[in-house]
């Protein structure tokens, strides 16, 4: 398992569904979930909410 | 990748301040101060360290629960672990943070600065390794923690059973989170609109285990993660809900957190341990809201192997700690007579102010200092 | 190798100061150390110095003795030559107490000499007296090291907390943590990849240069136990003026984020052995941050935030929402035996 660089032995016992590649959530020195990136989706959805109009982070002044 | 690499600093500034504001509109609608309470440890560091309160309206407060494993631990937990420390042949594995936890009488790093063996691993899987080594001695993992720790507690019991290691026993205090809740809304003296559920803990439980806060209190609930960004987030619709009258249970935590959890962990938890009722720091016995191992696991037990006598545990005291208001966020710390005078990190009184994760703790490293800025 | 096989290990007769304590000097220490001043072989070192002079002296204790980038002898005299280099400074001489456990390898001795004196050139100071006592097994971890040292004060150079005013700057030479991460690393058993390693260095030539650019910066400080939280924390108390630094201009490698995540650290907290903190007048900001860039230490510096009149003594850190949280004094010892 690799985070930032910086490598650890990490237990796929909690996770056995997990394959190589995969980003996942690690606790204690356990995998215990696969990483489903949805962080765009999510606030997309909650920024056309917001103003009632479709609406993505894309479209934000920088 | 997480959303605030990709986002430029001011577009994260746009979106928290369009964030905060349909928060202070909505909150506004709702004609009173409104109330949100959460319940993991890791949420009440991450909303510090963001800076979230500074930015919030004054009519959202935000209020910490129980959601601190090592704070809700008994006085008579520590006692046990520093007792069976002090014997010749035990060797005890424990996370960091227990280690300056306060006993009645004393603390697992006082037992350690007076020779006993205790070490500090990152895993309950490292405890293996400790019990393979030293075969002559007894490697106890002091098994404390929520729904999130448990299975890796349990993963290390069948491992160990797996590789015939007849040392290895674990001395449980799990604790489980819905049933405290439960207590939390049924106490009077309890207000809450609505709960920023933990995150980790759920990647473990899914969302249903939470459902009962919609069905049987009318109370919402966010399932939240970590960056400043998803707690806003989880504060809007938590803030739209009580507008709009609504109680239901939302996952604002997706990318991990799934409906129904970690099957495996679930059931590698349930075959090595079942619920039990048990004493939680401050608040008293919640029935059903702790671990114990199973009859088939009590080669594992250290309780069970080897009971401490009676005689050996010190009798409890009274001190002036409000830690048990402090946990169901009645009072804040600042209410306790204790706080920042006799209670301080470098010398803790009560567990809240020693985990890293505690409300006192949190509360003495950021929020000293924070109202003097007032709003920048 | 002149010193004899039976004393491959260092053993109590080593520190008696007779014949066997000779020939550690004249074998080890001295082609190491040798310059003029120590060649003497007085009881101590006669010197030559002019005008006002800094003095100080720090301890090393690290352990594990040898890490990515370095060791504790390094440690040891980029400490106390950083030490005088921020008090405005030009370092000059250092003397070098060491406590050896007996049973210490003799070949570990001289590489630390060695790397001792390799620093000791690069920062233009000479080793010129020292000691070296032995004690019985377990009575120390390896090896202790004492520097003190002596430089010259930059003249009209006036350097004091008290001279920190609101509308300041906040200058910042590099990455934070990186010496705490290396160690932390090393201790938890935690693969890094090999350009993470200690950032230890001797700062007298960056400072030197900042000083000459900015000749108004009221404070240089190094961040080492405690981090920049330590030493944010003291000049705000000491200036009673407040500080604000802006969490997305703190520059931090990620593989140490990392290791920080994993291990509960935060790096403002971190110690570092080759950083540079500088509080500069807002006019000469511009030039201090260049100054800094040209010198290779300083190659990642930034401005990482200003001072102001409000809430005096304290530290906050607006955060990537633009939110503020408050940056407390560190609490107790974090990581010990870190330098």
């Amino acid at each position: 398992m690799e985070l930032s660089g910086v490598t650890r032995e990490v237990s796929m016992m909690l996770l056995p569904e997990a394959k190589v590649g995969d980003h996942v959530l690690v606790h204690a020195g356990f995998a215990m979930q696969i990483v489903d990136e949805k962080e765009f989706e999510e606030m997309n959805a909650l920024l056309a909410e917001m103003h009632g109009a479709p609406r993505t982070v894309n479209e934000l002044g920088s | 990748m997480s959303l605030a690499a990709e986002l430029s600093r001011a577009q994260q500034r746009q979106v928290a301040g369009e964030l905060v504001a349909e928060i202070g509109r909505l909150a506004e609608k709702c004609g009173r101060r409104l109330r949100f309470m959460e319940v993991c440890g890791t949420h009440t560091v991450s909303i510090f360290r963001a800076g979230i309160r500074q930015m919030l309206p004054e009519n959202v407060e935000l209020v910490s629960g129980p959601g601190c494993p090592v704070c809700v631990t008994p006085d008579e937990y520590m006692d046990k672990a520093i007792a069976y420390a002090r014997r010749e042949d035990v060797i005890i594995t424990t996370f960091g943070d227990m280690l300056k936890v306060p006993g009645t009488e004393s603390s697992l790093s006082e037992a350690k600065a007076a020779g006993a063996d205790i070490r500090i691993v990152y895993s309950p899987l490292d405890s293996l390794q400790v019990a393979k080594e030293n075969p002559d001695k007894k490697v106890i993992f002091l098994a404390v923690g929520f729904e999130t720790t448990a299975p890796t507690a349990a993963a290390t019991v069948l491992a160990a059973e797996q590789a015939g290691l007849q040392n290895l026993y674990m001395l449980s205090a799990q604790k489980l989170v819905p049933p405290a809740l439960r207590l939390l809304i049924d106490d009077p003296e309890v207000l809450v609109d609505g709960f920023i559920l933990p995150g980790h803990v759920s990647v473990v439980t899914g969302t249903e285990v939470f459902r009962f806060l919609e069905t049987e209190y009318h109370i919402p609930g966010v399932v939240t993660g970590f960056e400043p960004l998803q707690i806003l987030r989880s504060l809007y619709r938590l803030t739209k809900q009580v507008a709009e009258g609504e109680a239901k249970i939302e996952n604002e935590y997706g990318s991990v957190v799934k409906p129904q959890g970690n099957p495996t962990s679930l059931a590698v938890t349930s075959k090595v341990y079942e619920p039990v009722a048990a004493k939680w720091r401050g608040i008293g016995e919640i029935p059903a809201s702790g671990l114990k191992m199973r009859e088939a696991y009590k080669a594992y037990d250290i309780e069970e192997v080897l009971p401490l006598p009676a005689g050996q545990l010190p009798a409890t005291k009274k001190t002036g700690c409000r830690c048990g208001e402090v946990l169901k966020g009645i009072v804040t710390p600042h209410d306790c007579p204790l706080f920042g005078k006799a209670c301080v990190p470098t010398h803790a009184i009560g567990p809240c102010m020693v985990s890293v994760e505690g409300v006192c703790a949190a509360w003495y490293k950021y929020g000293k200092g924070i109202f003097s800025y007032g709003n920048q | 190798m002149a010193i004899s096989n039976e004393h491959e290990y260092i053993t109590l007769a080593h520190g008696a100061g007779g014949k066997i304590s000779q020939e550690l000097m004249e074998q080890v220490i001295l082609p190491e150390f040798g310059n003029p001043i120590l060649n003497e072989m007085h009881d101590g070192a006669r010197l030559s110095l002019s005008g006002k002079l800094a003095f100080t002296t720090d301890s090393y204790v690290v352990q594990p003795l040898f890490f990515n980038g370095g060791n504790i002898g390094k440690l040891a005299v980029c400490g106390t030559v950083n030490d005088l280099a921020m008090t405005g400074a030009v370092p000059r001489y250092i003397s070098a107490g060491v406590i050896l456990e007996e049973g210490f390898p003799v070949e570990d001795l001289r590489k630390i000499a060695h790397t001792m004196k390799e620093m000791a050139e690069e920062a233009g100071i000479a080793i010129v007296t020292g000691d070296t006592k032995v004690v019985e097994r377990g009575k120390c971890d390896g090896i202790y090291i004492n520097t003190a040292g002596i430089g010259e004060l930059i003249e009209g150079v006036e350097i004091s907390p008290k001279k920190v005013k609101p509308g300041m700057k906040v200058l910042l030479s590099g990455f934070l943590g990186d010496h705490a991460a290396t160690i932390l690393a090393g201790r938890h058993g935690l693969e890094m990849p090999d350009h993470i390693k200690t950032d230890c260095a001797p700062l007298a030539g960056l400072t030197q240069a900042l000083l000459q650019a900015a000749p108004h910066t009221a404070v240089l400080r190094d961040p080492t136990r405690g981090g920049v939280a330590a030493v944010l924390n003291e000049i705000a108390a000491a200036s009673q003026c407040g500080i604000i630094i802006e969490e997305e201009d703190i520059p931090v490698r990620e593989e140490v984020q990392g290791v920080c995540d994993m291990l509960g650290f935060d790096p403002l907290y971190l110690a570092n052995e080759g950083k540079c903190v500088a509080f500069v007048p807002e006019e000469e900001a511009g030039a201090a941050l260049a100054a800094m860039k040209q010198s290779p230490y300083g190659k990642e510096a930034r401005i990482i935030g200003e001072t102001t009149a409000q809430a005096p003594g304290q530290v906050a850190l607006r955060t990537a929402i633009g939110g503020l949280r408050v940056v407390d004094m560190p609490l107790g010892n974090l990581v010990p035996r870190i330098c």
